[in-house]
């Protein structure tokens, strides 16, 4: 049976020596949101790499080539980027590319048409900068896409020529082929994250909250190791209370200080990084699971520690690597079991989780990370239980 | 009258180490008991039993009728422990630490709030009860210590070596304080490895080396282990002969030595006899010109018991 005014009193004054030295404030707060700004500013623009400017090509194409006609057409009609096609002379193309009058040159050869319908290889030659961005990339694979879907239809009409199909009968075959193989248009979605992801911003306060999380909640129940160390523990023993409202009263500081930090954490990156979490209920119910699952790991360093040193130092180390792990300060893009394992770790799950609500979704989306923390408490509960305790020895 | 804490057969080892062997004890209201032994002889784990912080491996402690252990809250209830570390929060004042402690021992809150002024009037901390104790001399946070011990007015104040590091000023404000406590009834158990402080302070004496209480009882009684008395010596002049000659036949004097310019005597309460034996040995035309009075102490009793000094 636990002993609650015991437990709220120890609970309010470890509160008050807490905000009282100030270190929670500057290990929770001051810290986290100076390092969400440097990484704001060191990234800043990260997000934005993929949306495409508009690009300039030239072509050349030889005069009467039916076959390579249809190119310019298919580069003018993409959309993303934004490409404007000029006709471009073939010995100026390279000159052109290098003054940046023109960003991409495509130069068919003669007899490209030709060529191709008789079922030999034609060579289209693109000229790209030496800076070669997403844009020229993405007008480099329309060119080989036209020559590749060229190259098949004409593969088709010569079949169709061997096996004895007059010319007639030739056009109809190719253009039922074509019909067919009739690649969808190149077509594009802009800006829009996908459910799972957070945008720069709010990664990075994402990941930071993740991070320092585990600092602030060992201010709680780092401090019963202190306890131990500075006397005031067998003071306490022998009050009458009952024996586990000490370290009960220690878990609350530590669920307290989480909660709060987090909470202010997240909302002050919400208005000074313009990053967005979504609903309050979910994030709510997010934090307070992710809050119990590291209060119980921290908890359980400090039944391995002697010291509230060696404490510190293994909290600080696995929250580190937990954080890193978790993409704390970086979104992890390993595969394999090591990335498996990440996906498992509390940042991760936090992270994924507010991705989740940001995109819109409720408690019953949050079930992926709310079955991490829940395993992760298990885990460490076990191991608690299991671990012989310190006392007297 | 029943005890207010009753140790019987206490033991506890920690792996190979034996730590406290078979220890008994009994401690009476308004008695002061104190615990005599070397660091690392048993006294502090001794002291963690009664306190209910250790389970014994055998025996027990009973206090005021209970039981006591680590889950025994009803026990508890009757203790104040002084641990030898400075059992104090820095970042509260002393006012705050002892509302603090009061409210774990569930003290009314107004009764707590009198009884905290009467505690730092007593401890001496009235002038500086709302500064952070972190600001305190060394001292002053013993004293505070101990203020919490008494706050609750307990049956039983366990004190755990409570000068240990203080200054002789602030000690000798510790030890007047542990005096005042025996003639207000409670009982106190005091464990030291001070001598003095044993002799001055404590109404009967148990001396613990090696885990085992090896004697207990008053100082005089602890003394007669040692089969030792009292020793004077006169210095002077004149005539010895005739003055160790009427000095012998004094009841208290147990035997006399004489060197040419003193008499060496053994005596039984020297502090009783002295008066007659400085008059006698003048009256026999003694010119005395100095007096040496040494008694046995506990540190005699010690290394009679154990065979070593108390400090080694």
């Amino acid at each position: 049976m636990m002993d609650l005014s015991a437990i709220w009193t120890m609970t309010s004054s470890d509160l008050r020596q807490r905000l009282r030295d100030k270190s929670v404030f500057i290990f929770g707060l001051a810290v986290p949101l100076a390092l969400i700004t440097v990484f704001n500013f060191l990234f800043a623009g990260i997000g934005d790499a993929e949306s495409m400017g508009p690009i300039t090509v030239g072509v050349a194409i030889p005069d009467g080539d039916q076959v390579a006609d249809g190119l310019p057409g298919v580069l003018d009609g993409v959309d993303n980027p934004d490409i404007s096609v000029q006709d471009v002379v073939p010995t100026d193309a390279e000159a052109a590319v290098e003054d940046d009058s023109i960003d991409v040159a495509v130069v068919v050869p003669d007899g490209f048409g030709a060529t191709v319908l008789t079922g030999g290889q034609a060579d289209v030659e693109v000229i790209v900068p030496a800076d070669e961005g997403l844009e020229e990339q993405v007008v480099t694979a329309i060119v080989l896409g036209y020559v590749d879907r060229v190259t098949a239809l004409s593969t088709v009409a010569s079949a169709a020529s061997s096996a004895g199909f007059d010319e007639a009968a030739v056009q109809q075959v190719v253009a039922t082929v074509r019909q067919g193989t009739q690649s969808p248009g190149l077509t594009s979605v802009v800006g829009e994250t996908s459910d799972e992801q957070l945008g720069v911003e709010a990664y990075l306060v994402a990941g930071q909250t993740a991070l320092f999380m585990f600092f602030t909640i060992g201010f709680g129940v780092i401090s019963y190791v202190e306890e131990r160390e500075n006397g005031t523990l067998p003071r306490l023993q022998s009050m009458p209370i009952r024996p586990g409202s000490i370290i009960v009263a220690k878990t609350l500081v530590s669920f307290v200080l989480g909660v709060a930090s987090t909470t202010v954490l997240l909302t002050a990156g919400s208005m000074l990084f313009g990053a967005s979490f979504g609903r309050v209920g979910p994030i709510a119910v997010l934090v307070v699971a992710t809050v119990v699952a590291v209060t119980s790991l921290v908890l359980l360093v400090t039944k391995v520690a002697r010291t509230s040193e060696q404490a510190q130092i293994a909290n600080t180390i696995i929250g580190l690597v937990l954080g890193m792990l978790g993409g704390a300060f970086f979104p992890v893009t390993g595969s394999g079991w090591l990335a498996r394992l990440a996906d498992l770790t509390p940042p991760a799950a936090f992270i994924r989780g507010l991705g989740i609500t940001s995109g819109g979704g409720g408690v019953t989306d949050l079930g992926g990370p709310l079955l991490v923390m829940a395993g992760f408490l298990l885990v460490a509960i076990v191991a608690f239980v299991a671990i012989p305790s310190r006392e007297g020895q | 009258m029943d005890a207010v804490l009753s140790c019987e057969g206490l033991e506890r080892r920690f792996d190979d180490l034996i730590a406290v062997d078979d220890v008994s004890f009994a401690i009476q209201a308004g008695e002061t008991y104190g615990l005599l032994g070397p660091n690392g002889a048993g006294k502090t784990t001794t002291i963690s039993m009664v306190a209910g912080l250790l389970e014994p491996d055998a025996g027990r402690a009973v206090i005021m009728g209970t039981t006591v252990g680590p889950a025994v809250v009803e026990a508890k209830a009757h203790i104040g422990l002084v641990p030898q570390d400075l059992a104090i929060y820095p970042d509260l004042s002393a006012r705050e630490n002892l509302r603090f402690f009061g409210r774990l021992q569930r003290m009314p809150k107004e009764a707590l709030s009198a009884r905290i002024d009467t505690v730092l009037e007593t401890v001496g901390l009235t002038d500086r009860a709302d500064d952070q104790t972190k600001e305190y001399s060394g001292g002053m946070k013993r004293r505070l210590n101990i203020g919490i011990g008494l706050l609750h007015q307990p049956d039983l104040l366990i004190l755990d070596e409570p000068t240990v590091g203080v200054d002789p000023q602030s000690r000798n404000a510790i030890l007047e304080a542990v005096e005042a406590l025996s003639v207000e009834g409670m009982a106190v158990l005091y464990t030291t490895h001070y001598m003095e402080e044993a002799e001055r302070l404590c109404d009967r004496i148990g001396i613990i080396d090696n885990g085992r209480l090896q004697a207990e009882g008053t100082r005089d009684e602890l003394l007669l282990i040692t089969g030792e008395v009292d020793k004077v010596s006169l210095q002077g002049s004149g005539d010895l002969r005739a003055a160790a000659s009427d000095v012998a036949a004094l009841p208290a004097v147990v035997s006399v030595g004489r060197e040419p310019r003193s008499l060496d005597l053994t005596v039984r309460d020297a502090p009783s006899a002295l008066a007659d034996i400085v008059s006698t040995a003048s009256a026999a035309g003694m010119a005395i010109t100095d007096v040496e009075v040494a008694r046995p102490d506990l540190e005699s009793v010690f290394l009679h018991l154990t065979g070593r000094a108390l400090r080694d």
